[in-house]
């Protein structure tokens, strides 16, 4: 068996494979859908009335070996894609790829199916009395672009709904966002909206940055593993070969589900909770833990602010209340309890189950305040394992992907916008001027939230004076999303059946472009998979991971960001969207698109993973650890795999990325860091900055507030800046100052853009809610 | 700090543990006390819940139209218990109606399994192309229906949105379980 295929082994197939060349491929493909495809399916009989209308690839054709990134999943799981004769041939799980060593689960290994192109779009197309008819790309971009125009005449920007997705690269997704803003809107979101936006909030609420805490491959070092609402044997599943080498040295691991799920099957306790009963649950065990003295106290007096609320509300839920409302009997709770505090450091995971709920956000903050009280937080084999669902929702969630903030959780405050728009270098005024200049119901919809995606077909339904914008959604891109996601499956087919055009961009037709019964203006842009383009992707423990282009577009597919383009063209702003991103032809340049992004996301270090660090990455997966993800030597030493954000300032550089959030035994030079303030410095007037506890190396000792100019100044580190920095740094603090300076010299003092926080627990919900109304995730944005 | 589900099957703890006042959120009109204070438990009684399955992804339109992972999964299921089934007069792989609070129903097969409490039941969310019990095979343009299409559990999902982020209520809702 091979078990680690080098790239740049070229090797003679050993038997003769389904190939075709690409030219006899589209053509087959195109004259008999489902001839190749039904092959697969159907067996023999099939398969050779395909042969007969092509011819094979010769055997020995040379193998060309890329390597991607399968789409199927957050995990990332690494996968070497053969190509002979631009045909996708034969795939292989990478066994040298630090995520998956060679795993893959059901879905990844079907990946190479996708390049068959069965049941794909294949060329443009749209509803004329009620049949399919094929267009000219050309014809579909003018008339879409004219029905969004005259939408946007009649009704505002607003009218047009930019549905965006999980399976765009980050630099598309990146650009999506940008395309929005140009039209003047922030009815732009993807589906993170409804898998893990409660955790955004509540995870960010409690210490600064909502995502995945440490990593999958780091719960090989977890003592105790907690699943509440996640079932990774089906939904992550090469994760569960990093959790079960963690059960072999011995984890306990316990799954909390209404069900009794495959991963239940594998775990030490089982608890059936009612649906919807999560924090009485947490709350419950809490009750335990603190009943029997089991919180750690150091921790929680160093770095926490506000647990003795928590124990009063704890007081609450006896196990006798928790039995009747949860449903889980005292012994059990305090075994459970017990097996948490017993075996440290644990992790928590979990998933939909805890976040899709109309409390989702209330959630993720108890099972944070369960990872506080037992001083789970900042170790390695401890945190909060948050696995992400598609493939790339880390990186469109980072990439503002969101109708509530623009790229890098700046919000969209007036000076989150300006921060932007030097980083475009465009007018900020011209930006503006995009926007509807209205105010509904008190909100400017340039600095408001717009319409989630959740709720697109209230947009459309919804009485036209209960809405904070112009008028109704009148037309929708569904773009790489669909709206089987969508609840309430009667009012979708109504908003569908509403609106004047529906446009749908996906290399599939999706539900949206047949469900409503309507008999004209809908059309359907064929649009690449990730293996038809390259660009990064961001796992769900924030490593960015460079895809090569495994085949040439399918059919008359394009890539979205080439789609984006041809529209911004029409829209008349291509000039604008594309001021610094080199354009071949209409595609935009995928590297000047990571390149500019780097120039920008400095709140989350996304600053410092150039293309060029992505790819000498991906060319090393080999040289990895699995254990700590860390290479021990070889080009990448001393980096983390795929520099997991934040990886901060430029890529010169050189931060190595950060695998485990909040680490404070580590150099922030070196991938350790602390809290962020999200409420200031001071709460009802007591300090809440963290009391001797710091980064290691720190030249501050204690915690401190967020560096501005002006803390440099009076620290006396300014003249560490260059001249050309001074001038870019001048007023500003370390999230606008483009040219990294204020970055550079607070770390090379040893200190963490995030604040020396400690972790808020409760301020009481009600308040933390209306803080994160007025401004979702990062709140003390640019100022 | 705990809040019942909008469509909770208990009743007695929604005084205790109400959930908000209606308002708004974002730029949409959000309900929440006005859903909770109907009684819809008696009517729907099973607890419905949804989730993933290993083969299909998200709404399952790419993975769907995959050969290798549509033969592995082909049917859309709904799991119920050995004892609600029994009430129900349902067997494994019977068809059966699921009603939701909001008028819709879908058709799907039974799954009787121990999987789900008593009271309890589950939905994976990938499929589509199927709505109320109609097949949308013939509307796909040519060569494009998925070679496994069925009922979409959010089409008896109901409302329900979080109060900070809008994310949407599929984890605990209420049905009504028939034999087709
Ligand atoms: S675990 Fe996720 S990334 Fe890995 S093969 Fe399966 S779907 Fe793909």
């Amino acid at each position: 068996m091979r078990l680690s295929r080098k790239s740049e082994q070229v090797e003679v197939v050993e038997k003769q494979h389904l190939g075709l060349n690409r030219r006899q491929f589209l053509r087959s493909a195109g004259l008999a859908t489902g001839g190749i495809a039904a092959a697969s399916v159907l067996g023999m009989g099939m398969m050779r009335k395909a042969e007969a209308q092509t011819e094979f690839v010769p055997h020995d054709t040379p193998i060309e070996v890329k390597r991607t990134i399968c789409s199927h999943c957050a995990v990332g799981c690494g996968v070497y894609a053969h190509v002979q004769d631009g045909v996708w041939t034969h795939q292989e799980p990478a066994f040298d790829h630090p995520f998956n060593a060679g795993g893959h689960c059901a879905k990844g290994a079907s990946l190479r199916e996708v390049g068959s192109g069965a049941k794909r779009v294949k060329y443009p197309m749209k509803l004329v009395n009620g049949k399919w008819k094929r267009i000219s790309w050309e014809t579909a971009i003018n008339e879409v672009s004219e029905r969004a125009l005259k939408v946007r005449q009649e009704s505002g920007p607003d009218s047009v709904y930019f549905m965006g997705s999980a399976k765009f690269s980050n630099e598309q997704a990146y650009l999506y966002r940008k395309f929005a803003a140009m039209w003047g809107t922030n009815n732009v979101d993807h589906s993170a909206r409804i898998c893990h936006s409660t955790t955004v909030a509540g995870v960010a609420n409690t210490w600064g940055y909502g995502a995945q805490t440490n990593s999958i491959n780091d719960m090989r070092n977890a003592k105790s593993m907690i699943f509440i609402g996640s079932n990774p044997t089906e939904a992550h599943p090469v994760a569960m070969q990093h959790i079960l080498e963690g059960k072999e040295r011995g984890a306990k691991v316990i799954v909390v589900d209404p069900r009794f799920t495959h991963t239940a099957a594998k775990c030490d306790e089982y608890i059936h909770i009612r649906s919807g009963t999560d924090i009485p649950f947490i709350y419950g065990l809490l009750w335990h833990i603190f009943d029997n003295g089991w919180q750690a106290q150091e921790f929680i007096d160093e770095r926490v602010y506000g647990i003795s609320r928590i124990q009063d509300a704890c007081k609450n839920w006896t196990p006798e209340e928790v039995e009747n409302v949860v449903g889980v009997p005292r012994e059990q709770m305090y075994r459970t309890a017990k097996m948490l505090a017993d075996n440290r450091p644990g992790t928590v995971v979990w998933c939909m189950g805890g976040t899709q709920h109309h409390i989702g956000n209330a959630n993720t903050r108890a099972y944070c305040i369960l990872q506080l009280a037992l001083g789970n937080m900042g170790v390695v084999g401890g945190g909060t394992n948050i696995f992400r669902g598609h493939d790339n929702v880390q990186g469109a969630t980072d990439f503002g992907l969101l109708n509530d903030t623009l790229p890098g959780y700046y919000g969209l405050k007036t000076g989150s916008w300006q921060h932007w728009c030097r980083v475009w270098d465009l007018d900020y005024d011209w930006v503006k001027g995009r926007f509807d200049q209205g105010t509904y119901l008190g909100q400017v919809p340039m600095n408001s939230t717009g319409i989630p995606c959740s709720r697109w077909h209230d947009g459309v339904l919804e009485n036209k004076a209960e809405l904070a914008q112009r008028d109704n959604v009148r037309m929708a891109f569904f773009w790489g999303q669909s709206v089987t996601t969508e609840t309430r499956g009667q009012h979708v087919k109504e908003a569908l059946e509403k609106m004047d055009t529906v446009v749908v961009v996906d290399p599939y037709p999706t539900i949206a472009s047949i469900l409503g019964n309507r008999t004209d203006g809908v059309y359907i842009l064929p649009a690449c998979t990730q293996f038809e383009t390259y660009g990064s992707v961001s796992a769900s423990n924030r490593s960015i991971q460079w895809r090569d282009k495994v085949i040439e577009p399918l059919f008359e597919c394009k890539p979205d960001h080439e789609t984006m383009y041809l529209l911004a063209q029409k829209f008349g702003f291509e000039k604008q969207l594309c001021k610094h991103i080199k354009v071949n032809g209409s595609e935009p340049l995928i590297e000047d698109i990571t390149r500019e992004f780097n120039r920008g996301m400095w709140t989350v270090g996304y600053t410092g993973q150039s293309p060029e660090r992505l790819k000498m990455h991906q060319q090393n997966w080999g040289t990895f650890s699995i254990e700590t993800l860390e290479a021990p030597g070889g080009p990448a030493k001393g980096e983390t795999y795929g520099l997991p954000w934040p990886c901060w300032g430029t890529p010169e550089q050189k931060h190595p990325g950060t695998q485990i959030l909040y680490r404070t035994d580590r150099e922030v030079r070196n991938g350790g860091g602390t809290f962020r303030a999200r409420y200031g410095v001071e709460h009802d007037g007591v300090n809440i900055l963290a009391e001797g506890s710091y980064s290691k190396g720190s030249d501050i000792k204690d915690g401190y507030p967020e560096f501005t100019d002006k803390m440099l100044k009076q620290l006396g580190w300014w003249d560490d800046l260059t001249p050309e920095e001074k001038l870019a740094a001048e007023g500003r603090n370390w999230k606008t100052d483009l040219s990294g300076g204020i970055v550079r010299v607070a770390i090379a003092h040893g200190c963490s853009l995030m604040v020396m926080l400690k972790h808020v627990v409760s301020f009481g919900i009600s308040q933390m809610i209306s803080q994160c109304i007025v401004s979702r995730y990062i709140h003390r944005v640019v100022t | 700090m705990h809040r019942e589900p909008l469509y909770t099957p208990r009743r007695d703890l929604v005084a205790k543990y109400p959930t908000y006042q209606d308002r708004r959120v974002a730029r949409l009109p959000t309900l929440y006390w006005s859903i909770q204070k109907e009684d819809y438990a008696k009517d729907f009684p099973v607890i419905l819940t949804t989730g993933r399955i290993v083969e299909y992804e998200g709404g399952g339109e790419e993975t769907r139209s995959n050969a290798w992972l549509a033969q592995l999964a082909r049917e859309m299921y709904i799991e119920i218990n050995p004892a609600d089934a029994a009430d129900r007069g349902i067997r494994n792989g019977d068809k059966v109606e699921v009603l939701s609070p909001t008028g819709a129903k879908v058709f799907v097969k039974a799954m009787v399994t121990p999987r789900v409490a008593v009271g309890e039941s589950f939905m994976p969310f990938h499929f589509a192309g199927v709505f109320e019990g109609k097949s949308l095979g013939p509307k796909y343009p040519e060569g494009t229906e998925p070679f496994v299409i069925g009922e979409a559990a959010n089409t008896a999902m109901t409302y329900g949105y979080d109060v900070v982020t809008q994310i949407q209520e599929t984890k605990a809702t209420l049905c009504q379980i028939k034999k087709a």
